[in-house]
Parts: structure tokens; C-alpha cells; sequence
């Protein structure tokens, strides 16, 4: 070894020098790179996880929001048409009140113009009474003479006498 | 046509009367008159005599509250009251 230029004494300090640093170097470097990089492992996988997490969720929200869309558009869609079907109901009575209103206008009008008629009529009958009446009264008066009226007397006096 | 009079005991017992024409009446006429009169009543009756042209023809006689209408006014007012 000498011979080589290899001084058996240094060598030896040189592997205990080496065997120092490695087991400074495994104690203060390695370990923590290597607890770091564990730590970072897991903080990776628990991000990896949180986010298969995140991504389940947001289907299963997705999913969620659908089903509520979905219902929510039967649900406007039963409104809307109980909604037409309500106004197909009020529109109908309306109609039907409209006519029924009508028809009791139509009675009413009926019932008055037949009261006003018979009125009219009546007014009518009286005054075509009242006229004949005075013109007969005026005929009369000027038709009979004196011998006429002395006549109709003696026949009522002889009606009279037989009482 | 004169129906028999229902004459009440009251109007019996009257003894003053009115009857009213459309024209004056003849003497002979008023005697007729008040002797049917006397007859029916029973008893001397007082007549006034009263001439209104608007009764038109025939004769009213008033006695008390009996009264009988022979006039063609009082017919033709009945006439009218019938058709009303």
C-alpha cells in the first residue's frame, strides 16, 4: 500500500471521516429531506384524495341540481297547466254567470215591457172608454129632441106606475 | 126596465123627494110622477122638481137615501164603469 502512496493510517481516517459525514449527513439531511418529501407524499395524496372527494360531491351535486331542475320544471309545468285549467274553469264561469245575467237582464226587460204594455194597453182601453163615453154623452144631448125626451120619460113613468 | 125598489123603513118614512130630468116636465107628467111615487112610499110625498140637462134623458128620483136612476147619463156611467 505504501507503495500504491496509500497511507494505511489516513485511509483509515478518511473512512472514519466518511463514516462521520455520512452518518451527520443521514442524520441531519437525509432524514428530514426524506421526512419532508413523506410529508409532501401526503399532503399530495390527501389533495389528490380531498379532491376525488370534492369531484364525487360536485357529481353528486350536479346529480342533485338535475333532479331538482327536473322536478322544479314538472313542478312549473303542473303549475301552469293547473294554472290554465284553473283560468279555463274561471273563464267558463264567467261565461256561464255573463250568460245566466243576460238571460235574468233579458226576463227583467220582458217582464217590464209586458208590465208597460198591459199599462199602455189599459191607459189606452180607459181613455177610448173616457172619449166614447163624452162623445156619446155629446150625441145624445144633441140627437134628442123635446118629443123624444117627453117619450122616454112617459115610458119610465109607466114603468114606475107598475111598481 | 125598473126592478122593484128595496126601500128602507128610513126611506118610507121620508117624506119629501126631488126628481130631476133633462127637460121640464109636462103637468100630467109630474102628477104621474108624484102619485107613483105616494103609492110606492105609502104616504104623500113632497116632490121637487128639477131640471139638468146633463142627465140627457129619462128621470132621477131622490127619496132619502133611495134612489132611482133611470137616466141615460146614469146608464151610460154604468155602461163605462162595466168596461173599466
Amino acid at each position: 500500500m505504501e507503495k500504491l502512496g496509500i497511507e494505511p493510517v489516513l485511509l483509515l481516517a478518511q473512512i472514519i471521516n466518511f463514516t462521520i459525514i455520512v452518518l451527520v449527513l443521514k442524520k441531519f439531511l437525509y432524514k428530514p429531506i426524506l421526512d419532508l418529501l413523506a410529508k409532501r407524499k401526503q399532503e399530495i395524496d390527501e389533495g389528490l384524495a380531498l379532491t376525488q372527494k370534492m369531484r364525487q360531491e360536485e357529481e353528486k351535486m350536479k346529480a342533485k341540481e338535475a333532479k331538482l331542475m327536473d322536478t322544479a320544471r314538472k313542478d312549473a309545468l303542473d303549475i301552469l297547466e293547473n294554472a290554465k285549467k284553473d283560468a279555463k274553469n274561471v273563464s267558463k264561469q264567467i261565461v256561464a254567470d255573463a250568460h245566466e245575467e243576460a238571460n235574468a237582464i233579458i226576463t227583467k226587460a220582458k217582464a217590464e215591457t209586458q208590465i208597460l204594455e198591459d199599462q199602455l194597453r189599459q191607459n189606452l182601453e180607459r181613455e177610448a172608454i173616457e172619449l166614447a163615453s163624452v162623445m156619446t154623452k155629446r150625441l145624445v144631448g144633441s140627437v134628442l129632441g123635446a118629443d123624444q125626451q117627453h117619450k122616454l120619460i112617459e115610458k119610465h113613468i109607466k114603468s114606475l106606475k107598475s111598481l | 126596465m125598473i126592478s122593484k125598489p128595496a126601500l128602507s123603513q128610513s126611506d118610507r118614512e121620508q117624506t119629501e123627494g126631488k126628481v130631476e130630468t133633462a127637460v121640464a116636465l109636462t103637468r100630467d107628467e109630474m102628477a104621474d110622477v108624484s102619485a107613483s111615487i105616494d103609492k110606492l112610499m105609502g104616504h104623500p110625498v113632497k116632490l121637487q122638481y128639477e131640471v139638468r140637462p146633463d142627465i140627457l134623458g129619462g128621470l132621477r128620483i131622490t127619496v132619502g137615501d133611495w134612489v132611482l136612476d133611470t137616466t141615460l147619463s146614469g146608464q151610460l156611467d154604468e155602461l163605462k164603469a162595466n168596461l173599466l
